[in-house]
């Protein structure tokens, strides 16, 4: 290897291009623009004069009124004509109604109101429609159609807006069964809360003074109140009580449902009687706050989940299927391929099956299976698995396998079968729960046996079950769990379960996957080496470069040209006699005389972490741009983070050992173990083996590791797979939120554990004092929301604190 | 105190009706969807008929 006679940084060259050119931005997206164009790309481009001709670019005004912090990105439109939309078989699978002309779609990029605003003008942009009815909060859009509309121009139409449309199949029974019982629960909480609300103004009479008469009266309309309260609005405690004493356990519900049973007999009693000793205010409150914190929680949660749901609903991906006798492709969907059929898959675009390459050569990047990064090469002969990514030119598959029976198929099936026997993990709450309703139940019948006057050890009793009644643990521990999912939702954290934060709280170590985790996945140019003698200008040298690369597919070339184009070099060399030869480079003449790219080969340097290609003269090497998959910026910094929470880091991956040595080296002295040459079962033993630790991965050879993890995240691009085996997804980039979640997830265990302190410390006095006939149970009744009270503000504080970390 | 007889039922009746509607209003599915609503109300409604014509 010639010595290297200056070396720089990408960033030092792209500061450089910064000062020398102008930037304006793209009028649809705002993306820096070089030149004088007035777009970025043709998709955007292409909007803005849609847009523009059906009367729309008020969108541009709306959008800049309300997206602050939102940035755009341009429009990457796909080539898919979504044809089998309008297939009669598909229609009769996805349409929401029975004359097959309402469907719903997911779609990707829902940002802001001009969105909003946007998509419900498709009856504008797109022949036939009815009406759009957007779903904020899903990023689902209902589409109405008339009888003469076809639902892949609308399809199409959302795509090229840069709105990327996957239409959700109608069988989707949980769904609207879970609507119908959010919609029941708040009907509940309703009711619940008028009737209390009702209870307490009539109460405040009985506590000011009424008497007589309509002291009775208050009493019965009270009672008649109270009833509702006590049946239709109790009806999920006692269900919940109940399954819970079917399985032999005590549930939080237990004791509430005993409290409110217990306390609705002894009020009905006293009411006949005639006696003042009624608590239908404490109780119907007690009623209406355990509901609406319930239902919070629920909401927070169903919102958190809505879109990991919305995926199993999602239609499997189409496929081009070749037409040997015309040269052509149609598009059928994957599930109607049969084993035999030859399908065409173009550049960039996903195998949608496992099968045979029968014609064309080309590159494809297995890192979803197998979690190598460099793409492998493919020709005739060789096999392709669904799932993979073809990166270089357009190859026609014999399709062997499709849907479960393909490898990605059998992973995400077992997957699913292990989940579900995952450990279920013991809460803290339900632990200290079990521990405390006993000693209540216990203590409770003892008042009751051995006060020696029947009539006051059930007062004494009942003043004990209400004074502790486990509020903080009903009320407080939902409540700071779902402030903390909203919190963790709204920094782009998607937790799939509660109990996870509390798994979180506990972790001792941390093993991250290295492709795509700790490193961005992709070859981006880290540096250029200037190897010629004459004082050949460096620019002119990357123009070259640039000029015969951007011709290539290869897609080692295709981010050269990426990283070249965004230092601001222009293309406009003129290149003659351009010759592309797989496997060894292009060729071409450029002011006569003859340069070359290759890959430059050398000992030293084979099977280690960059890439070296170079720019030839007469076998004279002038340049050389080494590529490698870089670690990503934020990583040092959050592993450093991590350690000093004490965890223990260590890097699990596919890439060889010798790629993993110099990673480890890098991101020194953090990473306490780095293990390379894993396939996905070895991941899984390893994984097995370590106690409480969380697994950060993505892509389906991390699937299995991540489902057998005690804690378990899944990183962005590969919301899937790994969201089927994984406890939590982060949909940004990198490992920063990893960190977040831990620490967020130790505040609110904190919160939680000082909730129970408190709790503890309040019925242990008030239990005592009402088995001591201190209390009556109706000073209970008035101490009981008080101390409901106290937790609460303690839970919001808790908060408060998680927001301003 | 004899006005309470009107006033008691009075009071209940009114209760009664605004859970009546707020029962309807949750089964019809009015409070699915909070979030788009609210946005929706801020958009002009003019543009589909100028496009139209």
């Amino acid at each position: 290897m010639s010595t290297s006679t200056s070396v720089t940084r990408e960033n030092n060259i792209l500061g450089d291009a910064c000062r020398l050119t102008p930037h304006r931005g793209c009028l649809h997206c705002g993306t820096k623009v070089l030149g004088s164009s007035a777009f970025c790309c043709q998709g955007c481009e292409f909007v803005f004069g849609l847009l523009e001709k059906s009367g729309l670019s008020q969108y541009y005004d709306l959008r800049s009124a309300s997206a602050n912090s939102i940035s755009f990105r341009p429009i990457v439109a796909g080539s898919d004509q979504y044809s089998y939309l309008d297939d009669p078989e598909f229609l009769k699978e996805f349409s929401i109604d029975n004359d097959y002309r309402r469907m719903d779609f997911y779609l990707e990029g829902i940002q802001c109101v001009a969105c909003l605003w946007l998509i419900e003008k498709l009856p504008v942009l797109v022949d036939g429609v009815i009406s759009a009815e957007l779903d904020f909060g899903r990023s689902t859009v209902s589409v109405h159609m008339s009888d003469t509309g076809q639902f892949s121009l609308v399809a199409q139409t959302l795509d090229r807006l840069g709105y990327r449309p996957h239409p959700i199949q109608k069988d989707s029974d949980s769904e609207r069964f879970l609507q119908k019982e959010n919609r029941v629960w708040l009907v509940r909480m309703g009711v619940a809360g008028a009737c209390t609300g009702n209870i307490m103004l009539l109460a405040v009479s009985i506590y000011g003074g009424v008497q007589g008469y309509w002291e009775e009266v208050f009493r019965w309309v009270s009672l008649a109140l109270f009833l509702p309260v006590a049946t239709f609005c109790a009806i999920p405690f006692y269900k919940s009580a109940l399954s819970a004493l079917r399985g032999r356990a005590l549930s939080i519900d237990v004791p509430i449902s005993m409290a409110i049973i217990l306390g609705s007999v002894v009020s009905v009693v006293h009411t006949i009687q005639g006696s003042d000793h009624v608590y239908y205010d404490s109780l119907a409150a007690l009623v209406f706050l355990l509901l609406a914190t319930r239902y919070l929680l629920r909401r927070i949660q169903q919102s958190a989940m809505g879109r990991v749901h919305l995926l199993r609903f999602l239609a499997p991906a189409s496929a081009r299927l070749w037409n040997a006798a015309t040269s052509s492709t149609r598009e059928i969907l994957t599930k109607l391929l049969k084993s035999g059929d030859i399908i065409a898959v173009d550049t960039d675009c996903s195998v949608p099956v496992d099968g045979v390459v029968v014609s064309g050569q080309s590159a494809v990047n297995n890192s979803l299976l197998t979690g190598e990064s460099f793409p492998q090469k493919v020709a005739m002969g060789d096999e392709v698995f669904a799932g993979t990514l073809n990166e270089g030119e357009r190859i026609l598959v014999k399709v062997e396998s499709t849907g479960i029976n393909t490898r990605l198929g059998k992973i995400l099936d077992e997957l699913e079968n292990r989940t579900q026997k995952k450990a279920p993990i013991v809460e803290a709450a339900d632990r200290f729960s079990q521990w405390f309703l006993w000693t209540v139940l216990l203590s409770a019948t003892a008042v009751l046996i051995f006060t020696p006057h029947f009539a006051d050890g059930l007062n004494r009793a009942l003043a004990m079950m209400i004074v502790t009644c486990p509020c903080a643990l009903a009320l407080a521990t939902p409540l700071t769990m779902s402030l903390s999912l909203q919190r963790a939702a709204s920094a782009g954290i998607l937790i799939k379960d509660p109990t996870t934060i509390e798994r979180l709280s506990q972790l001792k170590s941390v093993v991250l996957d290295k492709t795509g985790t700790i490193t961005t996945g992709h070859f981006e140019v880290t540096s250029w080496i200037n190897n010629s003698k004459d004082a050949e200008s460096f620019q002119f040298l990357k123009k070259v470069f640039l000029g015969l690369e951007s011709r290539s597919k290869h897609p080692i070339a295709k981010s050269i040209v990426r990283n070249l184009k965004n230092e601001g070099i222009e293309n406009s060399v003129e290149i003659a006699e351009w010759k592309e030869s797989i496997g060894s480079g292009v060729k071409g003449k450029v002011n006569g005389q003859h340069f070359e790219v290759k890959a430059v080969i050398d000992a030293s340097q084979s099977g280690g972490i960059t890439t070296r290609v170079g720019l030839f003269r007469n076998q004279d090497c002038l340049l050389i741009a080494e590529l490698s998959d870089k670690v990503r910026e934020d990583t040092f910094q959050t592993l450093k983070s991590l350690n000093d929470l004490s965890l223990e880091i260590s890097i699990l991956s596919g890439d060889s050992q010798q790629v993993v040595d110099v990673i480890q080296s890098e991101l020194q002295p953090y990473v306490a173990e780095a293990l390379g040459s894993k396939d996905p079962l070895m991941k899984k033993e390893y994984i097995k083996k370590k106690h409480l630790s969380l697994m950060v991965g993505d892509g389906a050879n991390d699937a299995l590791a991540l489902a057998v993890a005690p804690v378990s995240a899944a990183v962005h691009g590969s919301m899937e797979v790994s969201l089927r085996a994984a406890d939590v997804y982060l949909s940004t980039p990198g490992i920063q939120p990893v960190y977040d979640l831990i620490v967020l997830s130790r505040k609110s265990m904190a919160t939680i554990y000082r909730n129970f302190g408190f709790s503890l410390f309040y019925n242990l006095v008030g239990g005592i004092a009402a088995a001591t006939g201190h209390i009556t149970p109706l000073m209970a009744a008035v101490l009981m929301p008080l101390s409901a009270f106290t937790v609460f503000v303690s839970s919001l504080v808790g908060a408060r604190k998680l927001v301003r970390s | 105190m004899t006005i309470l007889a009107l006033l008691l039922p009075l009071a209940l009746f009114l209760a009664l009706t605004f859970v009546g509607a707020f029962v309807w209003a949750s089964l019809q599915g009015q409070y699915d969807d909070l979030e788009t609503p609210a946005q929706r109300i801020l958009l002009e409604e003019d543009m589909r008929k100028e496009t139209r014509s």
